[in-house]
């Protein structure tokens, strides 16, 4: 993570499994070299699982063995930053940089306001997928990957005490997860 | 002034001759009217002495051969006596005639119409008429003024005679009636009418008795009393019976509506309660019935397209559809009905002496607020059925339209199976050199060889599948068996297995090198199958040269994900091949994507094109499924697929560059191919009117 988040300087920016694999061995030989061979990197699942894993968090976006961080991903790095500094990673009660874009494109969506206005038979599972920036060809891991970051995003919004918009969101994530339940399980299930 | 006392002495009215032609202009007769009214006249015959309705005889006579005028006549077995004449032949516009002091319900009801029919509409004409032996002939001269024909009243004669002498002796009627005016028991009328008004020398007599049987006044007499028809002696019509007809096939029972006891209308400025309904008159039913076959004005059954108002015994008025003010055309003209007193045989509000609106011609009902709101009500409740009937009509034409707009769309799935792998495949193989259509066949990591004898197909056989673009590579020794710039001619022994281009000028692209070193041309040739199980030999011929491969066509074949090509569906029309929709089809919303996916259509490769979005339904409205629009919206939304299916391949395949612009310029890419492709295969289906799918297609 800490290398996508430096060898992007803090951006998206799309990396080659190639580069990664020789990136992290060069920043950390002793840790990402291959097993008996020190001087040789580490291809393998050492580097491949906790991408996937990243991605499953919904740190990493990732097609072809390509990668890049996504928002959630960018700010996670930056605390790891920080904390391999020595800086404190407290985030006090204003919101993640994260959550306030997913928090801005939630607030400005069709299905929110149809919910805010009590339209709720009016709501699809289009609306289901633009909540949660998918689509119905996201792939499973990207799926629970972005599952994980609206969670997160819901989790952070649930201490904002007293915002009523926050609550909306709020009530607006579990309504749409109860009712479509069946599309998440579809999801995790294949 | 003293007040004096001054008492005018009554003497009966006296009526110039003028005045019956003033009212008798009015009734404006035709044939099927008058006689509608000369049959009214007989059944009161029967009526006022009790004479059961299965023994009420009536025959039509029309004459044209054999005499100087044609003749219609009317004969009844009951007869008149010189006191029937005087009390009530006689005697114009009496309300009481028609019944003769019986007190007995009867259809004649100013006892005008069938006189007035004889004055207006004959040169001549007069009742000849036999009763307890007695004959009398009572007529109208030439100059339309009446009276007793010279000789004939009173004139005594043996029944044998008087029928002989009324030339009826001879009619089809049964036995026990002759038998009854032999005996004395009864005696008969003929209603006689000679030079009849616009037929000069033959009746069109089929077309005369068709109006005859419709007519409001007679249809329903003719459904129950034996009326028969007799030309130039000959029984045309033995029992004749007004047309029945078929209902419309969802509208069956007739629609049986209760008037309101009180209505609204408009009189002058202000809106009036009218009562329709009181103790004395309980409130009447519509009874609204449905023609399988349209009642269209100028049609043989047209004028059946009325409501029928009824009276205590008869039809008091009767209007066309068009005359109530009926909006809902064309499926109006389904409609035709009655307007009934609550049971049989009582009076209609219509007819309380206090309001009474049945007029002297019993056409229309007098205008009044009462027979203003009923004819309005009548109007509403017919547009409300002609409204049911139209949204059937619109549920039908919506399952016809279904079967339509689902074969366009199986002629553009099929169109994009088999232009899709090659568009997506020139689309993402990163430039194939030859167009398209050479170099293909030495692929990256594969040894190239020299083919047999310089110029052979690839592979001796193969396997193609049904309706998807395929290819078969064609190897040539260059220089040695032909130079670059030679012409290759390709042909296919059978038309079920195409041939996209026949001929092909190597090009320096489609060399690749043996490992000596030496260049070998790869032309890919396109070819497709259009039947499972066809078989050809594609022959490639250059001067001298030529080389063969045979070509089966199989099934398509069903890759892991799924089908080979996405499989375009309707909302709403296609079944749900994986049933996962209520009953089987997949209904979608206005607020669902126009190209649409559930996510176990992603693994089997379905799309959904939903017919229920907006431009969809607006396209309907407007122009209907088997529009060019139409077409051209059902081809906008393939154009959407290509395009989806493009863009997620550009990200799969390179991520790395996968951005605003990559995905702009793949977007113009894509939707320039499908054009160039759609332009010239789709010709007719996308820009002709006229357009409709071969049943092979």
């Amino acid at each position: 993570m800490l290398f996508l988040y430096e060898f992007g300087q803090g951006k998206k920016t799309r990396v080659r499994y190639e580069d990664i694999v020789i990136g992290v061995f060069k920043k950390f030989p002793t840790d990402f070299h291959l097993k008996g061979y020190p001087e040789y990197p580490d291809s393998g699942d050492l580097i491949h699982k906790p991408l996937y894993d990243f991605k499953k968090k919904g740190y990493v976006n990732a097609e072809n063995k390509v990668f890049s961080l996504t928002d959630r991903g960018i700010e996670f790095a930056e605390q790891l930053s920080k904390k391999d500094r020595g800086s404190s990673v407290g985030v006090g009660d204003r919101l993640s940089r994260s959550t306030e874009t997913e928090f801005a494109r939630v607030k400005g969506s069709e299905g929110f306001a149809l919910f805010v206005e009590s339209k709720k038979e009016s709501l699809s599972d289009n609306d289901f997928y633009n909540y949660l920036g998918v689509t119905v060809r996201t792939q499973k891991n990207a799926f629970i990957g972005r599952l994980n970051t609206m969670e997160a995003v819901v989790d952070e919004l649930k201490k904002r005490d007293g915002d009523p918009l926050s609550s909306k969101i709020v009530a607006y994530h579990d309504y749409m997860m109860g009712r479509y339940k069946n599309i998440v399980d579809f999801f995790i299930q294949n | 002034m003293a007040k004096k006392i001054i008492t005018i002495d009554e003497i009966p009215n006296e009526i110039h001759d003028n005045a019956l032609d003033l009212i008798g202009n009015e009734f404006k007769f035709d044939h099927a009217k008058g006689m509608a009214e000369w049959l009214k006249n007989a059944v009161d015959a029967y009526r006022r002495n009790d004479v059961k309705q299965e023994d009420q005889h009536v025959v039509f006579r029309f004459t044209d051969q054999g005499v100087v005028h044609p003749t219609i006549e009317c004969v009844d077995f009951m007869g008149m006596s010189g006191l029937d004449i005087e009390k009530a032949l006689k005697i114009w516009f009496d309300p009481e005639a028609a019944k003769r002091g019986t007190g007995k319900k009867v259809y004649g009801g100013h006892g005008n119409g069938g006189k007035f029919y004889m004055r207006q509409m004959f040169k001549e004409s007069r009742f000849i008429t036999y009763k307890d032996g007695v004959l009398n002939i009572f007529g109208f001269s030439e100059g339309k003024k009446y009276g007793y024909a010279k000789g004939y009243k009173e004139r005594k004669m043996k029944p044998k005679e008087a029928l002989e002498f009324a030339e009826i002796e001879a009619l089809p009627v049964p036995e026990e009636v002759k038998k009854k005016i032999l005996d004395g028991e009864c005696g008969f009328t003929v209603v006689q009418g000679i030079g009849p008004e616009g037929i000069k020398s033959k009746f069109r007599i089929a077309r005369e008795i068709d109006r005859f049987k419709n007519h409001p006044q007679s249809r329903r007499i003719l459904e129950r009393c034996s009326v028969s028809i007799v030309y130039n002696d000959h029984s045309w019509n033995a029992l004749l019976r007004p047309d029945e007809l078929e209902t419309l096939e969802s509208f069956k029972e007739p629609r049986i509506i209760y008037i309101p006891e009180e209505l609204i209308v408009r009189s002058s400025s202000e809106m009036i309660k009218v009562s329709m309904a009181n103790e004395k008159y309980p409130a009447g039913k519509l009874i609204l019935k449905t023609s399988s076959e349209a009642l269209a004005r100028g049609s043989k059954l047209g004028e059946l397209n009325r409501i029928d108002i009824l009276g205590e015994i008869g039809v008091l008025a009767s209007y066309q559809l068009t005359e109530l003010g009926v909006t809902s055309f064309p499926d109006a003209a389904f409609i035709y009905g009655e307007f009934a007193p609550a049971h049989d045989g009582e009076a209609s509000i219509l007819e309380d002496p206090k309001n009474d609106c049945v007029s002297n011609d019993r056409v229309h009902l007098v205008r009044n607020d009462t027979s203003r709101a009923l004819l309005e009500w009548i109007a509403g409740e017919i547009d409300k059925l002609a409204g049911e009937i139209t949204a059937l009509k619109r549920e039908k034409e919506k399952a016809n339209q279904k079967e339509i707009t689902s074969k366009f769309n199986d002629v553009l799935n099929e169109w994009k199976n088999k232009h899709m792998r090659k568009i997506m495949s020139d689309l993402f193989s990163g430039g194939d050199g030859g167009g398209g259509n050479g170099g293909g066949g030495g692929k990256v990591g594969t040894e190239v060889t020299v083919p047999p004898n310089g110029f052979d197909f690839k592979y001796p056989q193969s396997e193609i599948e049904v309706n998807t673009p395929a290819r078969t590579t064609l190897k040539i020794s260059v220089p040695e068996a032909l130079p670059v710039g030679a012409t290759v001619f390709l042909k296919s022994t059978s038309e079920k297995i195409s041939i996209e281009t026949d001929k092909y000028s190597i090009k320096s692209d489609y060399l690749k090198a043996t490992p000596e070193g030496r260049d070998v041309a790869f032309i890919d040739v396109d070819i497709v199958g259009s039947e499972v199980n066809a078989e050809a030999t594609i022959i490639a011929t250059a001067g001298k040269l030529t080389a063969s491969t045979r070509i089966k066509v199989i099934e398509q074949k069903e890759n892991k994900s799924g089908k080979s090509f996405p499989q375009v569906l309707l909302s709403s029309h296609n079944q749900d091949p994986l049933g996962i929709a209520p009953e089987g089809r997949l209904i979608l919303g206005e607020r669902d994507p126009v190209v649409y996916q559930r996510p176990q259509d992603v693994s089997a490769n379905i799309y959904w094109i939903n017919t229920s979005s907006p431009m969809a339904s607006k396209i309907y409205d407007k122009f209907s499924f088997d529009s060019v629009q139409w077409r051209n919206f059902l081809f906008e939304r393939y154009v959407d697929i290509f395009v989806k299916e493009a863009i997620h391949e550009l990200e799969r395949k390179d991520y790395e560059n996968f951005n605003a612009d990559a995905v702009d310029q793949k977007i113009a890419e894509v939707i320039r191919r499908v054009h160039q492709s759609a332009k010239d295969d789709l010709d007719n289906f996308l820009f002709d009117e006229s357009y409709v799918v071969q049943n092979d297609e």
